[in-house]
Order: C-alpha cells, then structure tokens, then sequence
C-alpha cells in the first residue's frame, strides 16, 4: 500500500480510511434505518444506492454494507441507535481496507482472481464475492471497481493484484 | 465448474461462490427419540444415483443457505429453491 502501481491499462490504489457499517435489518425495517442513517438502502441484492458522500450496498435479503466519510461514523451509530429500530449496526471501518482498480482493463485485471462474469457487472452493481479464496466486496462505481478486503489480507490481495497488472502490461 | 442459480440472489454464479451443506429435508428429531433414530438423524443419508436434494450455502454472496436438486449421475444442478419451500418435482425423476 506505498505509492499507487499504475499502467497503460489499469491503475491498483489504496483509498484512505473511510466508515464502514454492517446493517442487518429486516426488509419491513429497511426504509426506517435508511432514514436514520441518510443514505438509500437498495431493494434488489446488488444494488448501490448513493446520497451524497454516502452510500449502500445490498448484499443479501437482510444485509447491506453502508460507507460514509470517517467522521461520521459516530453520528450515524448515534442516530441508529436513539430510532428503535430491531436491526444491527456493527461498525467495521477498521475491519476492513479498500483498494480502487481502474482504468480500461479493469475488468481483465479482476479476473485473475474472480470467477464472476464482470461484465455482468454494470456501473452502480456490486456484491460481496471472491477473490483467490478471499471473500471481497466489489463495488462497480463510476470511475471503476472499488474492492472491501478484511485489513490481515489487504498485503496479500494487493501481491496478487499487482503480480496480475504486470502480466496485463505484457499481454494487453 | 458448476453454475449454480442463487434463489436469494436470483443470479447464476460460479460454484467458488458456495459451499455444499450436506443433503437437504433432514428433520432434526425430538431428542427424547431412542438411539437407533437419534443415529439415523446424524449419519444415514440417502446417497442416490440420480436426483439428490442438498443443501447449498451461497457462502461469498448473500451468504444464504438455499436448497438444489443435484442429478448425482450427470453432476447438473436441475433446480434451486429457497430454504423452507417443499422439494418441487422433477420431470422423469423415478421413485427414492
Ligand atoms: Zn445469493
């Protein structure tokens, strides 16, 4: 995670610290704890819903994963917590760190380690899926794929990343 | 590799996305049963030839349990379905 290892074709990033939640709230309660924490919980699995600086994903029928800007991490666990609502909010910011793979062979470069027909994968799509045996995140955002990896494998997941770039160089 | 439909998902994904869980509709019984049943509940699984419904963990996705329909001969998963609905029938299945 030192300096951003870019090519011709795809760019691997460390992004900074940012507030990650873990949300399990039943689909009755989905809107209630949308509301309390300022930010769209998506209907279908898959989806990314954004407002502002925040943003959702869905990852099952009763889960999503929710980031925000760092500091407000302990706002947001304050106004879940004073709704009432019977759900779960674990705060995972330190649990896991995220890596943003661009650029035009983003998607080959994903490959390596993902068995998921990316291209299946449109803008405002993600999941939590795997890579080389480690359970990731991927969200496809605009300018590219962000990948959640839990902290302890975060080294690992980038060795691979930057050993598939090279071969990408060679071959793309 | 396999390509599994999740019916949680609804999305048909790779099978390193998922875990096999063992054969499916096993009743857990009352633990007051005699030993005979407590040890046919534990170990006697009916290993057909043919259509055998397991349990499947979409364990690197929404991390559901759901049930499928897997010809044990041909290895294709015939039908998925969602964890608590009745095993559906399979066109030219023969008795178990
Ligand atoms: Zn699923």
């Amino acid at each position: 995670m030192d300096e951003p290892v870019k090519t011709m074709s795809t760019t691997v990033e460390a992004l900074p610290a940012r507030a990650r939640f873990s949300l399990r709230a039943t689909e009755a309660d989905a809107a209630a704890a949308g509301e309390a924490l300022a930010v769209p919980l998506g209907a279908t699995i898959g989806e990314i819903a954004v407002a502002g600086d925040r943003r959702s994903l869905r990852l099952g029928p009763d889960e999503w994963v929710v980031v925000a800007p760092l500091e407000d991490a302990a706002p947001m666990a304050g106004a879940f917590a004073a709704s009432g609502i019977a759900g779960s909010l674990v705060e995972i910011s330190n649990r896991e760190v995220s890596f943003a793979v661009s650029g035009p062979a983003a998607e080959d470069l994903l490959a390596h380690g993902c068995p998921r027909d990316l291209s299946r994968m449109a803008p405002g799509r993600g999941a939590r899926t795997v890579f080389d045996g480690l359970s990731v995140v991927l969200w496809h955002v605009e300018d590219g794929f962000e990948v959640d990896v839990w902290r302890s494998y975060a080294p690992f997941l980038e060795a691979l990343l930057t050993a598939a770039q090279r071969e990408l160089a060679v071959t793309v | 590799m396999l390509l599994i439909h999740c019916p949680y998902c609804d999305e048909t994904l790779p099978e390193a996305e998922f875990t096999y869980a063992g054969e499916a509709h096993i009743v857990r019984p009352d633990p007051s049963v005699s030993d005979e049943t407590w040890r046919d509940f534990l170990y006697i699984r009916s290993n057909p030839k043919g259509p055998h419904a397991e349990r499947w963990r979409h364990a690197h996705g929404c991390a559901r349990y759901f049930n499928a329909i897997r010809d044990t001969v041909s290895d294709r998963v015939l039908v998925t379905y969602k964890a608590g609905e009745p095993r559906p029938a399979i066109a030219g299945e023969h008795g178990q």
